[in-house]
């Protein structure tokens, strides 16, 4: 008996040994690059109970401006740039998936987190901070402190812990109208008043040489605010111009062994990336009938989220990638020297 | 004759980082050695939250700052008086998840004033000239050590200049009506590297430079032993945006308009009391912003006269009771 006690206390003593006993100060990145952005934990207000519409009747948005899309069994969800350049961040429940939709308007980058973090359903806040000019998130659970970009916790509980993605697309309204029509949308009805269609930032995307904070590198191979795709794998990163995809484009890439198939078009504002078995896959651009964009020799087609829809594979899907949309520069400072497809 | 209705007033409607602009920059008109030590307590509410011009609901932050200053004025006969003063200066900033607050020096304010000549029986000229030197805090951390943003510092690691002028006459409408006009401007500079820690570079970030413009009428009454002084005053305030990296920050700069009510008292001795109220009428501001919905201030003033016959005159001649 008197083993079995003493047992039991030194599991007390080891137990309590292992706790969170870490030092809040202690970052995972280089503590001087974090910066506090003003608003403060919270100042910009993430959007917990979304509110949704039908496409047809949105009424704020103009073709040009630029959505996010969010696909889970069967549910298609869209979530305006209007919005989230005030929020930043989406707390959302869409079949099965919990997921935060980020969006860092300084970088540019919308990339979806799932929100069941070590077994534990949370939400996410903006914390106020940034770090390399990026949004750094923070989960309700713990009060642990993420990088959007870097994709791990880096302050807190939850120290070094890495977020699970779900696969975005971003494209513009005009697009999204036309490739998923019975789709919903995110509406202004968020429990805030801000000045929805306004952009916040003036002429922040277009101005190459403007960066509200230090950013450490300043890659400059490519103009600071050219949207590119960053396609990350543990084989390696690779970059994708918009620019590169014209009028529509279809490329298979690899990166070490991995294979990839990219398709994008410029002229309808998006660019995708899925793993593939092998470069013999005999894929082509289509967007004759969006959401599909490329058929294969078989029959098969896919859509811009990854299913295909028609052929011998139908009801089956291209393996979704870790990648997003970004501004350049944002790229070059989280993931140096990376490549850059030509 | 001396009457020291100081108009206490902050610039910056938002988050005024070091010291105070406007505050204690009048310093008064004396015949004789005169050192003036100045308390100063001014309150403001930051929550209105104004896109362009219109006012949206503010939630869920909110604003607030909390300003002491202790001044020292001397004047004499001669057209030239100086004044420091020393700020200590607390910002809080809250939201439904966090409660932050920093405090600590401000920047210090050396003065210059120089008393304009005329023969225009009670009107009164003065240009003053101010340096703000860096000497408040820009290092304010939360507990995670992380370097606050610069408008929750104390200081602002810039050395600024600051020029005003003002005019003014007493009675202007007989007996006891004074006006009193006066224009300042500030010119602030860049901190290169704000933030820096461990040999980084930090940011370089610079608060717009500033103009206010204000008017103010003041009543004088004799009520039994005290001398009493309602005032009124309507004040014009611009701000450039200020500056990230270099580049226009969106979101800052604009224009207010907002009045004061203020209350100055002396008893027969030589400690003054004054307490004001100033609320916004209205603003174009920049983009997005919160702004001050409210404000109000004490401040306390002692004299001391330096004279070796320490004549004081206890109350102000040509006061109609």
């Amino acid at each position: 008996m008197k083993n079995y006690l003493k047992i039991f206390c030194l599991s007390l003593v080891f137990i309590s040994a292992c706790g969170d006993n870490r030092d809040s100060t202690e970052w995972l990145v280089p503590q001087e690059e974090i910066f506090d952005g003003g608003p403060g934990k919270d100042g910009i207000p993430s959007i917990d109970t979304p509110n949704f519409s039908s496409v047809q009747d949105i009424n704020f948005l103009e073709d040009t401006d630029l959505v996010i899309g969010y696909f889970n069994e069967g549910q298609i969800r869209a979530y305006p740039h209007d919005i989230l350049d005030w929020h930043e961040i989406v707390n959302d429940d869409i079949a099965n998936k919990s997921v935060a939709l980020t969006y860092c308007p300084l970088t540019g980058t919308a990339i979806g987190w799932d929100r069941n973090v070590g077994n534990n359903k949370t939400t996410f806040g903006v914390s106020g901070k940034l770090y390399n000019s990026n949004l750094i998130p923070y989960d309700r659970n713990t009060d642990s402190y993420w990088s959007q970009i870097g994709l791990n916790c880096i302050n807190g509980e939850l120290f070094s812990t890495e977020i699970k993605t779900v696969p975005l697309i971003e494209t513009t309204w005009e697009t999204w109208k036309t490739a998923y029509p019975n789709s919903m949308v995110l509406n202004t009805d968020t429990g805030f008043s801000r000045t929805y269609g306004v952009y916040p930032y003036g002429d922040y995307i277009t101005n190459h040489s403007r960066l509200a904070f230090p950013v450490e590198p300043l890659d400059d191979r490519i103009p600071a605010k050219e949207r590119v795709l960053g396609l990350l794998s543990d084989a390696g990163n690779k970059s994708y111009r918009l620019s590169s995809f014209g009028n529509g484009k279809l490329v298979v890439d690899s990166i070490g062994d991995e294979t990839y198939l990219i398709i994008g078009s410029q002229t309808l504002n998006f660019i995708v990336a899925y793993a593939i078995e092998s470069d013999a896959e005999d894929w082509s651009y289509d967007p004759t009938n969006l959401p599909v964009i490329a058929k294969d020799g078989s029959g098969n087609a896919l859509t811009i989220h990854g299913d295909i829809v028609d052929g011998p594979l139908s009801e089956t899907s291209l393996s979704p990638t870790v990648s997003f949309m970004a501004y350049w520069f944002s790229l070059g400072a989280f993931y140096p020297g990376i490549d850059i497809y030509e | 004759m001396l009457l020291t209705n100081v108009q206490l007033a902050f610039s910056q409607t938002c988050c005024s980082a070091g010291a105070p602009v406007n505050s204690s920059f009048e310093i008064a008109d004396t015949d004789y050695p005169l050192l003036t030590i100045q308390t100063d307590y001014n309150y403001k509410s930051i929550n209105r939250l104004v896109a362009d011009q219109t006012i949206l609901l503010n939630h869920p932050r909110t604003r607030n700052g909390h300003n002491a200053l202790v001044s020292i004025h001397y004047g004499s006969a001669s057209p030239f008086s100086f004044g420091l003063v020393l700020p200590y200066i607390i910002q809080q900033r809250t939201s439904f998840s966090e409660e932050q607050s920093s405090f600590g020096f401000g920047d210090i304010l050396l003065l210059t004033q120089y008393h304009i000549p005329t023969h225009w029986g009670d009107w009164s000229l003065g240009v003053s000239s101010a340096i703000k030197l860096p000497t408040g805090e820009t290092d304010n951390r939360d507990d995670r050590s992380v370097v606050l943003s610069p408008d929750m510092q104390s200081g602002t690691g810039t050395i600024d200049i600051i020029g005003r002028f003002s005019i003014s006459k007493k009675h202007f409408v007989r007996p006891n009506l004074n006006v009193q006009w006066s224009s300042l401007y500030r010119k602030n500079t860049t901190n290169q590297n704000f933030g820096a820690l461990k040999g980084s570079t930090g940011r370089a970030f610079k608060f717009g430079d500033e103009f206010e413009s204000a008017l103010q009428v003041s009543f004088e009454m004799l009520a039994k032993s005290w001398f009493v002084s309602p005032d009124y005053s309507l004040i014009f305030r611009m701000t450039k945006p200020n500056e990230e990296q270099g580049i226009l920050a969106s979101n800052s700069g604009g224009q207010w308009l907002s009045h004061a009510l203020g209350l100055f008292v002396k008893g027969n001795n030589d400690i003054g009391l004054r307490a004001y109220i100033e609320l916004p009428i209205m603003q174009q501001l920049d983009g997005l912003q919160i702004t001050t919905n409210l404000e109000f201030g004490l401040q306390i003033n002692y004299q001391i006269n330096l004279t070796k016959n320490n004549k004081n005159e206890k109350l102000p001649k040509n006061i109609l009771p």
